[in-house]
């Protein structure tokens, strides 16, 4: 929000497209842009001419290595879509270039853009007209819903609760050191420094262990989370494992995890999709049975598509009924399954209730139809209905971006403890670190810290 | 006869927060009344007889930075002072003294006595009066209209007032006090929000019956402290402090007759403070504690009560007296007073607006304990900044606003005005998010020139203030300027000092930047300037922790644009396209006068903060359209 940071953000939506870029605006940007690109001939360009394009490549400062090669387009400022100097790269549409691209400008001096934030500068710097104010305020607002349900969503309950874990050592332990400094004289343990150390190296060390896994791509990963419904026996499992014995990914296990968590990764026409907590869909087809309505409605509300399942053989029923009842402002794609057997599904009598939803009519033990659920998949996802995959994709950055400034404040502190600085001095590398990671699971420092005095310790006046 | 008199300021009740904001209006040229309800317990000291601490020591320190009395008055009446946290590094330092109370009173009395401006009346205040939402005067007991421009309201804790002590409950004050009844209608009729908080005290011992033998010394510091940058005083005589431990047997007693605890008999219905809770409550909350610290402190050369900090309770007396005596040392302690709860009305201060002015009351203002706080100094500090932006109010000047990044007095304003608070509000240095700006050594660089263009800072102070500026950047060129070379002398000092020698010329302020490197180590082997260990502390502080203390700056900075961004008090927030219906309600309800003060509502997302960022802007440029 502080217009002297640079920032950066994926421009295009993340998908099969043929071009994706990323932009970056803000004082730093000459100077990131020196860093990432190189032109035809291999050179480091020091003066770049407004408004022309240079083709050329984007790599990574460090090793010298290809990320893309990619077409750089210099704005400077007032002139520019934000009023400040512009960059643009135009990359290939692949995500795992786009995600690359991004990732070196956040390490070369850029910070991730805040939903709507291009917008935002644009907006205050003069660039969009009064007119537009509402408008601006619009796409703000929606992509912070988007960001904020897909920053929960995505966040797999096993990462989530990673993080928590690692925030909550650092929580006890602040409070322990800020309670002795407001209350020196009460029978509170003191600073162990050896002790302290060994803390907060751990917490770097479980930070280090989630970002090894992010790197090889297991756990954060991108793609829509998509949720199938339906009663029971209505075929989910079979339509899963059909769609998985085509497309499936890579099938990954997130180690040390029980079998709740497990997640399948696949690919229709190019676009990723998650297919969230199918645990239970693979051994039984009583998903909602075993969950409950609750549960169903909670992953429900955080999916990015939801595939609801109807028995083509058989005449819609309440619990049909209730299920579409509890379908989020999300894309839904109705799927009727089995139609391999003698079809008794009306649903021209539902037709209020299943309103522009797609119909996808599919065999998924014949594996007839499934062509046409590709197609309607991908017409939802790149007819924009669906913000998943760009946003997921985001987060995902976001959440590396965070946990690596998270490292590094962590490791500031325990390198003023070591150096003798005074306690005060790691007590702000901390309280940044917990800003930091409080910024992915979506919690505020401010007054916890002075919360968990109180909870721990039985102070006097 | 009714002659009605006319003053610029009346000052409702003569506590801490009273006194502080009728001597700075006072001191600002405005004719003052100064109430109380009693003459005689003028800037009483209710219940722990100390001064500062953690947070609290840096609030008095703002104070009398600021032009305010506190500081002056604590240093006359220690008995002993402490700077604690000592061994944590200087910008945790806090100076904490133990108060002779009724010196302490003499010393305010003597005070308050000295500004021409300012009368005192012993008389209690019935009602107040306003027309349309502005104050016009107060109506005392005795039927006399008083007429004013300006009113502050420093009642402590006696709106209302209840004194509970096991199963009996009483009207009244503090200390066997009168409570002010009918004020809290008047207030409650004009449309005033209150609520009830509680707060309680322990019992005071006569210390010819402790034995002090079972007990472990706390005598106070050798080095003498002062709170005030003025204080001229170079000696002191001390006493000390006392410790000793509650017990196992105590602990079964109060489990014993929690069934009278007034707290938990039903008998209590205000808030209590988390972290000022009665021993009942501790023993409850904290039931694996094997054993609770009990300090005796001493109340006063003139009287023999010992306070027993850490007994806060109001079990009933013969419970108090079984309990006292389970303690090491107090086996045969007489009990000269008991202790009690007390509940008391006090207003919810989020009415309020950074001024401690009323939002909707124009001319009223609230400091102290009335405003949910608790303490002395935070009840002094509000006190001191009500009364000067009464004053303000009256020459018709903006008033003056201590920012976060300025004072702990910033932080206490505005998380009660912007947070609000459930609970006797508490000072604590982890509620800064500053806190290595915010230090006990430079308040005066922080907010004498603040408290000098207010016009309370009187031109000595001021001028002591911008000499000590002015020397401490010279010394801090200086110090960059100076070169040292090896030498034996130096590198033996510098392997002593447990750190490494130097290879080739450096600074002295590189060397200063050392942890372990002192400037008085350094003035052993190099010749350098003398200067006052004053200067001397400042400079290593600002040597030593110039990385962090860069970072806080640069979190300052960070919201500084945000804070920038005025918010019409007026706003009608529901028609903001967009906003979270969270965020409407709660803006709705404290009306921010900044964007920076609207991020630090509960509720209030950044993506709420990126929308009126926009708001803002568009009203701007429709304004300028036309």
């Amino acid at each position: 929000m502080v217009e002297a940071e640079t920032i950066a953000a994926i421009a295009t939506s993340v998908g099969e497209a043929s071009i994706g870029v990323v932009r970056v605006s803000g004082p730093a940007s000459v100077k990131i842009a020196r860093a990432v690109f190189r032109n035809s001939k291999n050179e480091r360009i020091c003066k770049f001419v407004a408004r022309k394009m240079n083709y050329g490549k984007m790599i990574e400062p460090e090793t010298g290595s290809l990320i893309d090669e990619v077409l750089c387009f210099y704005m400077p400022a007032p002139h520019s879509y934000t009023g400040e100097d512009v960059f643009e790269f135009q990359t290939h549409g692949s995500s795992v270039v786009l995600h690359k691209a991004l990732q070196v400008l956040l390490r070369t001096g850029a910070r991730l853009a805040m939903p709507g934030e291009f917008t935002q500068r644009a907006f205050l710097n003069g660039r969009i007209d009064l007119s537009q104010a509402e408008a601006v305020m619009d796409i703000i607002r929606a992509k912070n819903d988007a960001a904020l349900k897909n920053a929960t969503g995505h966040l797999s309950g096993v990462l989530s609760a990673k993080i928590q874990a690692i925030r909550k050592e650092i929580l006890d332990f602040l409070a322990s050191v800020e309670a002795k400094l407001d209350y020196p004289e009460e029978d509170i343990e003191g600073l162990d420094i050896p002790q302290a150390e060994k803390l907060l190296l751990a917490s770097i060390q479980a930070i280090d262990n989630l970002l090894s896994t992010a790197q090889v791509g297991r756990i954060l990963r991108e793609g829509i989370s998509t949720v199938i419904v339906g009663r029971p026996n209505v075929g989910k499992s079979s339509l899963l494992n059909t769609l998985l014995g085509e497309n499936r990914a890579l099938v990954t296990e997130i180690p040390g995890t029980t079998r709740d968590s497990i997640e399948e990764y696949l690919t229709v026409r190019g676009i990723p999709l998650r297919l969230v907590d199918t645990a239970g869909l693979r051994t039984s087809d009583d998903y909602i049975e075993k969950l409950g309505m609750q549960r169903t409605r909670d992953y429900l509300n955080s999916a990015g598509l939801v595939l609801f399942l109807l028995d083509a053989s058989q005449s819609l029923t309440d619990e049909d009924l209730a299920i579409l009842q509890c379908l989020p402002s999300v894309p839904v794609i109705i799927i009727v399954n089995k139609i391999d057997l003698p079809q008794l599904i009306e649903l021209k009598q539902w037709e209020s209730f299943i309103g522009s939803y797609r119909v996808v009519a599919l065999s998924a033990k014949d594996r007839k139809g499934f062509a046409a659920l590709e197609q309607a998949i991908q017409e939802v996802v790149f007819m924009g209905e669906t913000q998943g995959l760009e946003a997921s994709c985001v987060a995902n950055v976001r959440h590396i971006e965070r946990l690596k400034c998270a490292k590094v404040q962590i490791l500031s502190g325990v390198t003023a403890l070591q150096a003798g600085l005074p306690v005060d001095c790691m007590v702000i590398d901390l309280r940044s670190a917990l800003e930091s990671l409080g910024q992915i699971t979506g919690e505020t420092v401010s007054d916890e810290v002075v919360r968990e005095i109180f909870a721990k310790f039985c102070l006097g006046k | 006869m009714n002659c009605v008199e006319r003053f610029d300021v009346v000052v409702i009740g003569a506590g801490h927060a009273g006194c502080e904001a009728a001597l700075a209006a006072a001191r600002m040229g405005c004719s003052t009344l100064l109430l109380t309800l009693n003459l005689d317990n003028i800037a009483m000291m209710p219940c722990n007889p100390s001064v500062g601490g953690p947070a609290k020591g840096h609030l008095v320190r703002e104070i009398d930075a600021l032009g305010g009395q506190m500081g002056l008055t604590a240093d006359s009446a220690s008995i002993q002072m402490r700077m604690l946290n000592t061994a944590k590094g200087p910008a945790v330092h806090a100076l904490r003294a133990q108060a002779d109370k009724l010196e302490y009173q003499k010393g305010m009395r003597l005070a308050l006595g000295k500004e021409d401006l300012l009368q005192i009346r012993q008389v209690l205040v019935e009602e107040l009066l306003m027309k349309d939402h502005v104050v016009k005067g107060v109506l005392t007991e005795n039927g006399e209209r008083i007429d004013c421009d300006v009113v502050v309201l420093a009642t402590g804790t006696y709106l209302r007032g209840r004194v509970i002590i096991g199963s009996t409950s009483v009207e009244g004050g503090p200390n066997g006090q009168r409570a002010a009844v009918k004020l809290s209608a008047s207030l409650v009729q004009a449309g005033i929000r209150l609520r009830r908080f509680k707060t309680g005290t322990p019992a005071r011992v006569d210390a010819r019956s402790i034995d002090f033998s079972r007990m472990k010394i706390q005598p106070g510091d050798e080095q003498m402290h002062n709170f005030s940058f003025l204080s001229e005083l170079t000696e002191r005589v001390q006493t000390p402090c006392w410790l000793t431990y509650t017990t196992e047997d105590t602990h079964r007693l109060i489990r014993d007759n929690l069934f009278q605890a007034p707290l938990y008999s039903g008998k209590i219905a205000g808030t209590g403070p988390r972290y000022c809770p009665s021993i009942e409550v501790k023993i409850v909350n904290f039931p694996d504690k094997e054993a609770h610290q009990v300090f005796i402190e001493p109340e006063g050369a003139s009287t023999r009560e010992m306070y027993v900090q850490g007994l806060s309770t109001s079990l009933p007396a013969d419970i108090q007296v079984a309990m006292l005596h389970s303690i090491p040392g107090l086996e045969n302690a007489r009990v000269m007073r008991y202790g009690y709860a007390i509940e008391y009305d006090c207003i919810d201060p989020t009415q309020l607006d950074l001024s401690l002015g009323f939002k909707d009351f124009s001319g009223l203002f609230a400091a102290g304990q009335v405003n949910g706080s608790s303490g002395y100094e935070e009840a002094a500090a509000q006190g001191l900044m009500a009364g000067i932006n009464a004053a303000r109010f009256v020459k018709i000047l903006p008033p003056v606003i201590v920012q976060r990044n300025e004072g702990y007095i910033g932080v206490l304003i505005d998380d009660l005005v912007t947070k609000g608070t459930n609970e006797p509000y508490r000072i604590m240095t982890s509620r800064a998010e500053y806190r290595l700006l915010l230090r006990h050594d430079n308040a005066d660089l922080r907010l004498t020139k603040k408290g000098f263009d207010a016009g309370l800072v009187s031109l000595k102070r001021w001028e002591k203030t911008a000499e000590k500026t002015k020397l401490l950047e010279i010394m801090l060129e200086q110090l960059k300027k100076t070169m040292v070379v090896p030498s034996e002398a130096l590198q033996k000092m510098l392997c002593e000092q447990g750190t490494t020698e130097i290879r080739t010329g450096v600074s002295v302020y590189d060397l200063l930047k050392r942890p372990n490197v002192s400037y008085s180590a350094l003035q052993s082997v190099l010749s350098l300037p003398k200067m006052s260990c004053e200067i001397v502390f400042q400079l290593e502080v600002m040597i030593k922790y110039e990385g962090y203390i860069k970072k806080q700056i640069e979190q300052v900075c960070r919201v500084e644009s945000l804070e920038g961004k005025a918010l019409s008090i007026t706003l009608d927030y529901s028609a903001i396209k967009g906003l979270s219906t969270e965020a409407i309600q709660k803006l709705t309800a404290i009306r921010p006068v900044s964007i920076g003060q609207a991020a630090r509502i509960s509720g209030v997302s950044p993506a709420d903060i990126s929308l009126l960022l926009i708001f803002t802007e568009q009203m701007r440029r429709g304004k300028h359209a036309e």
